[in-house]
């Protein structure tokens, strides 16, 4: 009886563990087993692997299997790999031997490139992208973010160790100058392989090794499939009251030329370029004097921003020969957008105090074009011509309905603006050691505005009026550079700038008033460089003479502009830097005119009359403990600004407005001490980030008839967020921030604490993300703090990997309708409060091809 | 007597010569091997390979002897880093992985662990060769392995073995310790592994609990030379290796 019972345990048990299993022999020819070969089986249908063991010594193998029908699969060097496809039902155990041929391994001797997640050559960081994805990433900007050390803001500018980036690169060319938000924004994360971080980048490659540049940019190269055929990605959603969401992205990569199409138009508040002028990558441009939409809150653009935005562009760049390459790019934009707020101004002057109260709702129709070609011709190997054309056209309507102390008024504000720049420039690499560079610049811009104010339907005397600023510009600058041993190199350059700029307003039933505003500036330049393997020591100047004509005051001044910096690593893991300089300047000619020029509804402006030559003095220390690849990273910077003399300004208070004029004063003094610390938590793979900073400002102001008063600024920031690296299917990124502001005369404070969280799930072809953010807000004119918690999630799942997706997106989903933020200068305190975005659920679908 | 003798000088012979075994490799693949304890040290690593044997080789691409100490209020930690060549030897037929280091007199012996990797539905190219990702959990850490059957080969970088393919990268989640491929050659190769009867022999237990008993050891040693009225206690030794675990 024992004997059946161990009988049937066994039988029974047999079946318990085999189940269903292949099993066999592996035998060469000469049916000798074959030990410790593969037996991998994968499933018949998508070749996906499911189970692999060796075979013993005695070259057998056992393998257990699912029910269905399986390719099993042999392999062992110096035998030709085999298989065979077998179905298996329930509980079947299927025996099969089989015979290898032996062959020699066919593998040829390969070199690797290893993609390791991080690479340092030279300047230049390379990260391997797919080291960095966390499954929730669609576009490049999403990658971007998760790369040590690089930030973007919400307005998608990127940043290296807190340093605005100059551009954004794919593979060597720059299609987009400053606006390369549109090719982050838009192409596809998974068309490319490797970020490069570009330290000490230079455009012009014949500068290389003789000119120390202190820019930074990034290259996007291209995953090898991405490269000689279109590819691109189609995104569309559709929500609720009409909202709509679309997105089109086209590129292509070959050898000897690129191109890149984007399209985007929404109603949800989003912006994928703030200004279309920066694709033109040509600095800054004059400003407009007058405004009539207050200023943005500190929250996501799309909460507050009520648009139907439309933008269409397109860049090229094409090598005709091997010595010419041709860059080209077109955008135009056109844009309605609604601004919403209400805000409240107390003024406190002397012992007096008493607040304006004004809602405003801004309807602006915008319309814009920016377009340019740049050539590059190679004359000699050594030597290289620029030329570059840039246009562009902006039109903008603006009207305002406000209540302004009770009192209905509708604002009304055109604006257009023209620039037209042509710049060309020839630079020579004389020898190896020396680089003659020079540069002529023409700019020519015209920015009318006019701008109205009807009270009850009749438009009123002192609230009508046209400006136009029209500014011609030209600069020439001969540079000569040369190394004059391999540790040390001077730099010399002189070079010419003459602006001619002209100013008109015009008030209703007033004259026109005129004044015309040139500027001849006459620069010599000499720095001087020692540079050893740990060390870089630059030292030199500026020399320059100024003629300054507004109307018939006339100046001129000689001045030097001296500069010193040392940039020290003092070993593998110590660096410091630091810059001393003392500045000079003119101020801006909107500084300067004598007319009262009416910018908004409650506010004036008045410049100085004069033509004064500013100065200050600016230090900084910084110093680096760690590099990338160490775990534990810190950074702490220490600034010092000194303004001998400065624009300063006087307020003078009416009953419905805030005249503000430009006065020279002496002395202002600032202060700020920044730092960050990094930490990677080993055993919960977590970075942990502490930051914090404390500025301070000492300066001046005056008010009409009442005299000079001190004004003294404070900040402070401490914060600390913790960003995981998990490789699983859970990702976090929480943080807490606080940051509090004052005004020490007024003791008028401003506090705010940000707390968020963003959770990331990623199942197979699931992914579900969560962004919740939360701001306690306060000044101390109120007894407890303002509450808000914006919630923002998004739903999406891969009908076919890296191809389609669709997706559920809500935001707001706590349906916040309002936000408020408190600022405040030297007279005065502001309370503004913004209409938020409704909730919205869009429904969408993304595909890539 | 002349002919016993020649007999049994010829047998010693024989004995030592058949102490040391030599091994016939067919194929060699190079690594860079990364070891992060705070700074990211470059190993250059070959791992030669046959179907039964492996021997796995690294050692710092450079002259590291950094002593590294940071101060965190009243403790001191001290790095030292390893500049030895490390060798691992890995034979099916006897079940053995043993290691060597240039610089000791000790031999550590273990049988082959049996790894149990998870295969991943993830797949990419590394440079041309389609590759699978496996995960394991392998003495303290957890390993990401990136594999191609295009190169069969059971044999992995230092001791993660037993996947069906080369693999061409592995990291750990912590990025400390990670492996790339950089090149594969065929070759010709003999290599001797040391006679073991010349070296002390423990497992990798032991060899654990010695080295940070010993440290621990020289340390107070040190400490207790101090001057009177100094008080120093040392804390729990906590040595960083690849292996946080026996098992």
């Amino acid at each position: 009886m024992n004997k059946f019972l161990i009988f049937f345990f066994f039988f029974f048990l047999h079946i318990h563990i085999w189940g269903q299993s292949i099993m066999g022999k592996v035998t060469d020819e000469q049916s000798q087993p074959l030990a410790y070969a593969n037996v991998i089986v994968r499933l018949a249908t998508d070749n996906t692997i499911v189970s692999f063991v060796q075979t013993d010594y005695k070259g057998e193998y056992v393998i257990d299997v699912g029910i269905g029908t399986w390719c099993v699969e042999f392999s062992l060097l110096s035998y030709e790999k085999t298989n065979f496809t077998i179905t298996i039902g329930e509980q079947e155990i299927v025996c099969r031997d089989v015979v290898m041929l032996a062959s020699s391994f066919l593998l040829d001797e390969v070199e690797i490139i290893p993609q390791l997640p991080i690479q340092i050559k030279n300047d230049t960081i390379a990260f391997n992208v797919s080291s960095f994805l966390r499954g929730n990433e669609r576009v490049v900007e999403d990658v971007i973010k998760n790369l040590p050390g690089i930030g973007v803001s919400d307005n998608g500018i990127i940043s290296v160790q807190g340093k605005e980036i100059e551009k954004v690169l794919l593979e060597g060319d720059d299609l987009l100058g400053k606006g390369y938000m549109l090719l982050t924004k838009g192409l596809n994360v998974m068309a490319v392989n490797q970020i490069e971080v570009i330290n000490k980048y230079s455009e012009n490659c014949l500068t290389k090794d003789i000119i120390n540049s202190d820019k930074v940019a990034l290259n996007l190269k291209l995953d090898e499939s991405s490269k000689y055929q279109w590819i691109g990605m189609v995104n569309a959603a559709v929500g609720v009251k009409n909202k709509y969401d679309g997105h089109l992205n086209l590129l292509k990569v070959a050898k000897a030329n690129k191109h890149y199409i984007i399209g985007h138009l929404n109603n949800i508040g989003n912006r994928i370029i703030d200004d279309l002028s920066w694709t033109l990558n040509q600095g800054s441009q004059v400003g407009l004097l007058v405004g009539i939409e207050d200023d943005a809150p500190d929250i996501n653009l799309e909460r507050y921003n009520f648009n139907n935005e439309k933008v269409i562009s397109g860049s090229s760049i094409w090598h005709p020969t091997d010595k010419v390459k041709v860059e080209m790019n077109n955008s135009f934009s056109v844009d309605s957008r609604n601004r919403i707020c209400g805000k409240s101004q107390t003024f406190n002057v002397d012992t007096h105090s008493f607040t304006h109260h004004l809602n405003k709702t801004v309807d602006s129709n915008i319309m814009e074009y920016a377009g340019g070609i740049k050539t590059n011709i190679c004359l000699y190997e050594s030597s290289m011509i620029t030329t570059a054309t840039h246009l562009l056209l902006k039109k903008n309507k603006l009207v305002g309905n406000s209540t302004f102390d009770e009192q209905n008024f509708c604002e009304d504000l055109n604006n257009k603006q023209t620039l037209v720049l042509q710049s060309i420039n020839y630079t020579n690499r004389l020898a190896a050691n020396n680089l003659l560079a020079i540069n002529a610049i023409y700019r020519y811009q015209n920015l009318p505005q006019a701008y109205f104010v009807k009270d009850g339907g009749v438009a009123t005397e002192n609230l009508y009026q046209k400006t136009q600023t029209v500014q011609n510009n030209f600069e020439v600058s001969v540079g000569f550079v040369s190394n004059l041993s391999k540790l040390s190199k001077i730099h010399l350059s002189t070079n010419l700038l003459c602006q001619s700029s002209q100013f008109k307003t015009k008030l209703l039933m007033k004259e026109q008033s005129y004044i015309p505003f040139s500027n001849h500036v006459y620069g010599l330049s000499l720095i001087y460089t020692f540079r050893s393997k740990n060390l870089e020591l630059r030292g030199g100047g500026d020399i320059e003479y100024q003629n300054v004509k507004m109307g018939n005051l006339i100046k001129s001044y000689i001045y030097p502009i001296p500069f010193i910096s040392l940039d020290w690593k003092i070993n593998s893991k110590h660096a410091v830097k630091t810059i001393w300089t003392l500045a000079r300047k003119i101020p801006e000619w909107t500084e300067c005119f004598p007319y009262s020029i009416r910018t908004s509804i409650d506010s004036k402006q008045i410049g100085s009359g004069q033509i004064d030559l500013l100065s200050n003095m600016v230090g900084s220390v910084e110093y680096q403990y760690g590099n990338w690849e160490d775990i534990f990273l810190a950074n702490l910077k220490f600034s010092y600004i000194k303004d001998y003399l400065f624009y300063g300004v006087e307020q003078k208070l009416n009953s419905d407005y805030v005249e503000t004029q430009y006065i020279p004063l002496k002395g202002r003094e600032m202060y700020s001490i920044s730092g960050n610390v990094d930490y990677y938590i080993s055993p919960i793979s977590t970075n942990i980030k502490l930051t914090g900073s404390i500025e301070r400002v000492f300066s001046k102001y005056r008010i009409k008839n009442l005299g000079l008063f001190p004004y003294r600024y404070s900040s402070r920031r401490i914060g600390v967020s913790l960003k995981s690296v998990f490789q699983g299917i859970f990702n976090f990124d929480l943080g807490s921030a606080y940051h509090s502001t004052c005004n020490k005369m007024t003791h008028f404070r401003y506090e705010k604490i940000h707390t968020f969280g963003n959770l990331f799930l990623s199942l197979k072809r699931f992914k579900m993300e969560l962004n919740g953010s939360s701001f306690y807000l306060k000044n101390n004119t109120q007894h407890q703090f303002s509450h808000y918690f914006f919630l923002d999630s998004e739903i999406s799942y891969n009908i076919e990997p890296n191809v389609c997706t669709i997706f559920i997106r809500g935001n707001n989903l706590t349906n916040i309708k309002e936000y408020s933020k408190d600022i405040f200068n030297e007279i005065s305190s502001t309370h503004i409060i913004y209409a938020l975005q409704p909730r919205n659920i869009l429904i969408g679908v993304e595909y890539r091809f | 007597m002349k002919k016993t003798l020649i007999i049994i000088n010829f047998l010693m012979v024989l004995n030592v010569i058949c102490a040391q075994e030599v091994y016939d490799f067919q194929y060699n693949i190079s690594y860079d091997m990364y070891i992060n304890f705070g700074h990211r040290v470059l190993n250059k690593a070959e791992l030669f390979y046959s179907n039964t044997t492996s021997c796995y080789v690294y050692k710092p691409s450079q002259n590291y002897t950094s002593i590294a100490g940071a101060y965190e209020d009243d403790e001191r930690s001290v790095a030292i880093c390893d500049t030895a060549t490390q060798t691992v030897w890995c034979d099916k037929a006897t079940n053995e992985i043993i290691e060597l280091s240039s610089a000791g007199d000790i031999l550590i012996i273990d049988s082959i662990p049996a790894i149990n990797w998870e295969i991943q539905d993830d797949m990419r190219d590394i440079d041309g060769f389609r590759c699978n990702k496996a995960k394991c959990k392998f003495r303290g850490r957890t390993y990401t392995a990136w594999f191609s059957l295009d190169i069969p080969c059971n044999w992995g970088p230092w001791k993660l073995h037993g996947l069906p393919g080369a693999i061409l990268e592995a990291y750990d989640d912590t990025n400390e310790i990670s492996f790339y491929a950089t090149s594969i050659h065929r070759c010709k190769i003999q290599r001797t592994k040391a006679d073991k009867n010349q070296y002390k022999q423990m497992t990798v237990k032991e060899y654990l609990h010695r080295f940070e008993g010993k440290f621990e050891e020289e340390l107070k040693r040190g400490l207790s030379k101090t001057n009177p009225g100094l008080q120093i206690q040392v804390s729990k030794v906590k040595i960083r290796s690849i292996e946080l675990e026996d098992e």
